[in-house]
């Protein structure tokens, strides 16, 4: 009855264990054979990875072509409904409708354009003819960004060949110059015509840069 | 008798007189001849004048394709505060006339004359444009130049100003766009235009 109960004391099925575990060792043959057959879910995913693009490509390229291809189908079956049905709609609200043809009240627009005109002022003041006692003292510039204007601006003098003479603060509105030292020392006494370029900017940035004028002086030297 | 005494006296009168008006008048080197010479210098000087003179920033238009003759454009007026007259001009060579830099449509310029606006189709239309600058009334100026639209295109291909004209002392005078184009567009077209105006005092 106890030897029933109880084989792990019975010694001939132990005998019979070590005999069986030699034999689950692989041979040399056998372990080429388990490491051939270890590759074999590699290469399955490998080919289900493959097979699953390749599918996708064929859905998506045939999906593409289908839509372009159904457009024109869907815009026959649009009209071919429309026309079967020329039923008139109910429509609750009609108080878009107003008599007469489309009209647009070419006043307000040109009301419109204008303002945006004039809200875009921009002021050119200087003096026609700044003069220098000599290239290291001040010269009477008077130039000024009225009050009224909206924009920053900054003045660059240049000679008629390009060479710069004088470049000014960037000006708010509401502030001048009166006189100031040329920026460029480097010219020898005597009349120089020179453009003054107003750049106007919308904010202190130079990004905000909106447009430029200019005026013609001739800046004299002693 | 009593005649010829009275001449006498007469004369004798007017000859005293002058003698008295030359010696306090008419030669004081003589009459003082010990007096000294003295002169006065004037000294004047006279400002240089200032050139003020304002703009609007941003001129617009709208081209309506559906309605002929509707375009509209920003009447502007070019302001001068200057007292004396000033000379408007713009320069040429396409520098100072051209589109910005920054316009969503950039249509290519035209004159007027080189396209058949009317029959251009669609890419034609979303592709040309022929905008030129002009004056609203002559009246206002001083001295008018500019008598007919001063074409974008045009003045690219100009060497030299561009002198719209003169405006007198503390005057304005408005400008305004003059545009040809084609009437077919798929959608609604933005685009923005740089005038770079040049002031100087007029002769």
């Amino acid at each position: 009855m106890n030897e029933l109960q109880d084989d792990s004391l019975d010694p001939r099925i132990e005998q019979e264990e070590s005999d069986l575990k030699p034999r689950m060792e692989p041979k040399k043959e056998e372990r080429y054979l388990l490491g051939h057959r270890s590759r074999k879910p590699f290469l399955f995913l490998l080919s289900f990875l493959v097979g699953f693009m390749v599918l996708a490509t064929a859905i998506f390229v045939g999906d593409r072509f289908m839509a372009n291809s159904s457009k024109d189908t869907t815009a026959q079956d649009v009209a071919a409904t429309e026309v079967n049905n020329p039923e008139i709609r109910d429509y609750a609200d009609s108080e878009s409708v107003q008599e007469g043809e489309l009209m647009t009240d070419d006043n307000d627009e040109q009301e419109r354009l204008n303002a945006l005109a004039e809200e875009s002022r921009v002021y050119c003041i200087i003096s026609s003819a700044p003069y220098f006692a000599d290239s290291n003292s001040k010269g009477s510039l008077s130039i000024s960004n009225p009050k009224e204007s909206n924009y920053y601006s900054q003045v660059v003098i240049k000679t008629d060949e390009g060479k710069e003479m004088y470049v000014s603060p960037l000006l708010a509105p509401d502030e001048s110059i009166e006189s100031d030292y040329l920026t460029n020392k480097d010219f020898e006494p005597g009349s120089y015509h020179c453009y003054a370029y107003f750049n106007y900017y919308s904010s202190e940035e130079s990004s905000s840069y909106l447009g430029s004028m200019c005026a013609e002086i001739n800046i004299m030297i002693d | 008798m009593s005649l010829r005494k009275s001449l006498k006296k007469n004369l004798g009168i007017l000859f005293a007189t002058v003698f008295v008006m030359n010696m306090v008048f008419g030669c004081p080197g003589v009459a003082f001849a010990a007096g000294t010479t003295a002169s006065t210098t004037v000294n004047g000087s006279i400002s240089a004048s200032i050139i003020s003179v304002s703009v609007p920033a941003t001129l617009a238009f709208t081209i309506d394709p559906n309605k002929t003759g509707s375009d509209q454009a920003s009447k502007a007026a070019i302001q001068s505060n200057t007292n004396a007259p000033v000379e408007i001009s713009i320069s040429g060579g396409g520098s100072s006339f051209k589109q910005s830099a920054s316009s969503s449509w950039k249509p290519v310029d035209y004159l007027p004359e080189e396209l058949n606006w009317e029959k251009l189709g669609r890419t034609a239309s979303e592709s040309s444009l022929a905008l030129g600058l002009l004056v609203c009334n002559s009246t206002q100026w001083r001295a008018l130049t500019l008598t007919d639209t001063l074409w974008v295109k045009e003045l690219a291909n100009m060497t030299g100003n561009a002198v719209i004209g003169a405006l007198d002392p503390n005057s304005s005078a408005e400008i305004t766009f003059q545009m040809q184009h084609g009437n077919s567009f798929s959608e609604a077209k933005t685009c923005s235009y740089n005038i770079i105006w040049s002031f100087a005092l007029a002769n």
